[in-house]
């Protein structure tokens, strides 16, 4: 029973071979699972951003977009 | 105006919700943010006339709004980012849900990235530019920007607890010993 024992170091190879339905199988698993939380912490990196984005914009920078103007205006006028 | 492309200092103000978004997500301190984006409206009027219609003027200005802030990071010397002030700010609103709760953990984990990592993130992952376009906005290779945004983002899945690479069922090690049982079984 114990002859064809494997050598665990021959069974974590660089390169699997495709054939092998068992690390194939995990492999896939694996990178399903990875993709998965990806794409949850893209969702979430674009909630906080459109949160953040929804913000109502304090009058401070309307205010200042008017003093631009006004201040393009005056030039013109000279 | 020759005018199939509106004046791009009218469209300033649909812009300023992104910019404080950005400026938010770079300074991770709200007070900064509007300093920034309040220098970034000023630069960005100024130079106006170097702006190409008809080209991304959102790219345009957070490309203005993240070279000020680098700009100020160096003048400063000091990197002195206000994270508990920006946690104490997030910990302070009113949870809405379960959500929102999970939402203002993942801020946290956020605020906790290197400023490369959280900037491509933003613009890649948040604000939806293409890797050739945030590459360009920071002047570096797109590999880079790849690189950096996917860094950020298996940082945060393991301050998230959400490591892919460390699930209990699905680890190299059970994966191991599932074969070698099999191919005990043969022997």
């Amino acid at each position: 029973m114990f002859r064809n024992k494997p050598n665990l170091a021959t069974f974590v190879p660089v390169s699997r071979p495709k054939s092998n339905t068992y690390t194939d199988a995990f492999r896939m698993t694996k990178n399903d699972r990875t993709s998965s939380v990806m794409r949850q912490i893209d969702e979430n990196l674009r909630r906080v951003y459109k949160d953040e984005q929804a913000k109502e914009v304090p009058d401070r920078f309307k205010d200042l977009l008017q003093r631009l103007k006004d201040r393009d205006g005056d030039a013109r006028d000279d | 105006m020759t005018d199939e492309f509106r004046d791009p200092r009218d469209e300033l103000l649909d812009h300023l919700g992104a910019l404080r978004a950005f400026a938010m997500s770079l300074t991770r301190n709200s007070a900064a943010a509007d300093d920034l984006v309040q220098d970034t409206i000023e630069k960005a009027w100024k130079n106006m006339d170097k702006f190409q219609p008809g080209t991304n003027l959102r790219a345009w200005l957070f490309t203005i709004q993240r070279n000020a802030f680098y700009s100020i990071r160096r003048k400063a010397k000091r990197e002195v980012a206000d994270v508990d002030g920006a946690m104490a700010a997030s910990l302070s609103e009113k949870p809405a849900h379960d959500g929102r709760l999970a939402l203002n953990d993942f801020r946290k984990a956020f605020e906790q990235l290197p400023d490369e990592q959280r900037e491509a993130l933003m613009l890649v992952g948040a604000s939806g530019f293409a890797y050739e376009e945030a590459a360009e906005m920071c002047g570096v290779a797109v590999g880079t920007i790849k690189s950096r945004a996917n860094r950020g983002r298996r940082r945060l899945a393991e301050l998230m607890g959400l490591d892919p690479n460390e699930d209990p069922v699905i680890g190299d090690t059970t994966n191991t010993s599932v074969m070698t049982a099999s191919l005990s079984r043969q022997g």
